[in-house]
């Protein structure tokens, strides 16, 4: 009889932990409607100037940049992951000189501010799918480039996490 | 309510009014009078301008939404401080930086190295310019962690009472009473050199 | 050496947290404790210093600009909640979708005609327009899209338009 207590009592206790579990990992899922993961990218032809600044970039994202642009090298300058609410808009700093502003405005789409120095560029609404980056770009001097990438990640990283 | 071309003229309590019917001009205009504050007080607790940006705007934008709730007992600025003070607690503990199991934590609220500590008075004759002053502290606040820095900030720069914070934190006012003593004591061992320097 | 216990009530005695009987008890200790009245001073001095001393750490951004995204906001979700009825709601996304589509396939046959953009473009592959809204009068870009790729580009012009490089 107490075996079939302490067993029952264990049940409990086993499904509590499961239930609280669960509980937890859907409060962190509702923090944030999407995350976003923005990388500011140098593409040259020459070698990384900086390599314990500038990491290699990942090789999908080279590979697709290979495809598009001219450029044989790209690294990776800075990586932030954001989440963002619906409706709601996230300034952040990308670097010394530039700052975006981003809002998520449903489904998949993602409206992106983008200010030099301070002082407003341009802003762009895209439409970005799963497996899509979204690119601003532009000439950086001695026939190299910026860019930053915008692409939708999975909803377990749900914090911002400036990497670096 | 129509609002005045010059809204300076206008105190707080009379724009909450206008803002609680729906004036967003009026909502601004208090926007732009407090922002600085409510991001002040959000960095000073987060150490980060990017969530301290995004929190000073979530804490308007809850303000807003919960106006109704605002009863005028307290001033908009201290209510919206509030707002802005749950809002940082909420993302420490979402981010993890308050860990009450931490070792660390919990050798250092029962002592630890800071107990051994000798005694510091800093010698509060005035030499140095107020703002070189106010840096100093900034830069010994940057270096304790999360929990000391919340509790000394809560007590000193918002004058709340170890209940309150306690309530804030979700601590024991036990635990308040041990960080903020923790806290003050590596604040004076931080700020020793400006005992040499005549403060 | 004084124990934990009676360094927390000097302490909350300091802050005016203790009652008229516990007040007189940190008095009296206080009185005959040379170490205590040291950590009084401690305590005290450094209240006194971080008392009106807070830096100041003012809004990082253009405060007109930060009360405008906000103000923005609120009414972007006031209009969320308001007064297209459910029945219109359908047909209003539709009209909204199809005068979306028609405008990307207008950006993108535009980009593709115009000569001067196809010069520019860095890229070797020019498929497509996105949407985009030029605020700053200034600013020029293009805009491509590769299918294969799977990527939307917007290039800055930076020789005419105010973006410093954010590489630095």
């Amino acid at each position: 009889m107490n075996i079939i207590k302490s067993m029952n009592a264990l049940l409990i206790l086993v499904v509590a932990v499961l239930f609280s579990q669960h509980a937890v990992s859907l409060n962190a899922d509702e923090a944030y409607d999407v995350n976003v993961r923005v990388q500011l990218i140098w593409g040259t032809n020459g070698e990384n100037p900086y390599p314990d600044k500038l990491k290699e970039l990942e090789d999908k994202l080279k590979d697709k940049l290979k495809s598009v642009f001219k450029w044989k090298n790209y690294f990776e300058v800075s990586r932030h992951d954001i989440g963002l609410k619906k409706d709601r808009t996230k300034r952040i700093r990308i670097s010394r000189k530039c700052e975006l502003e981003l809002t998520f405005t449903g489904d998949s789409n993602l409206e992106i501010k983008l200010f030099g120095e301070g002082k407003f560029v341009n802003k762009v609404r895209q439409s970005i799918a799963p497996d899509e980056h979204a690119i601003i770009a532009g000439d950086d001097k001695n026939d190299t480039a910026w860019f930053i990438a915008f692409s939708f990640q999975p909803p377990e990283k749900e914090k911002d996490n400036k990497t670096r | 309510m129509p609002i005045k071309n010059n809204n300076n003229e206008i105190g707080d309590s009379e724009l909450v009014d206008s803002a609680r019917h729906g004036d967003t001009v009026a909502f601004g205009e208090l926007i732009g009078r407090h922002s600085d504050k409510i991001y002040n007080r959000a960095f000073s607790i987060m150490r980060n301008r990017e969530d301290a940006l995004d929190i000073s705007q979530e804490a308007w934008i809850k303000a807003w939404q919960r106006l109704s709730q605002f009863n005028g007992r307290s001033s908009f600025l201290t209510w919206i401080n509030r707002i802005t003070i749950n809002l940082c607690l909420d993302c420490l503990r979402r981010n993890k930086r308050f860990n009450a199991e931490s070792m660390d934590q919990i050798d250092e609220e029962s002592g630890g190295v800071e107990r051994q500590l000798p005694i510091e008075t800093p010698n509060p004759t005035r030499r140095l310019e107020r703002h070189e002053l106010r840096e100093r502290i900034d830069e010994a606040l940057q270096q304790i962690s999360h929990e000391h820095r919340t509790v000394l900030i809560l007590h000193e720069f918002e004058g709340l009472e170890y209940k309150e914070i306690a309530e804030a934190m979700e601590c024991s006012i036990g635990t308040v009473m041990s960080r903020l003593f923790y806290a003050r004591r590596k604040m004076a061992v931080l700020l020793s050199g400006l005992r040499q320097e005549g403060y | 050496m004084i124990d934990e216990r009676k360094e927390l009530k000097i302490q909350a005695y300091l802050d005016g947290e203790l009652t008229i009987f516990g007040r007189y008890k940190v008095n009296r200790l206080l009185a005959h404790n040379a170490e205590a009245r040291r950590l009084h001073a401690e305590l005290n001095s450094i209240q006194e210093l971080l008392h009106h001393n807070e830096l100041d750490h003012p809004l990082p951004e253009d405060k007109e600009s930060f009360r405008t995204r906000i103000t923005h906001q609120l009414r972007v979700e006031g209009e969320g909640t308001s007064r297209v009825p459910n029945r219109i709601r359908p047909v209003l996304k539709w009209v909204a979708a199809s005068a979306a589509t028609a405008l990307i396939i207008f950006a993108g046959v535009y980009s593709l005609m115009s000569p001067e953009n196809s010069n520019q473009t860095p890229a070797h592959v020019l498929l497509g327009g996105e949407s985009i809204e030029p605020e700053a009068a200034n600013a020029s870009f293009i805009t491509f899209k590769s299918e294969s790729a799977k990527l939307s580009v917007v290039w800055v012009d930076t020789k005419s338009s105010p973006v410093a490089s954010p590489i630095n």
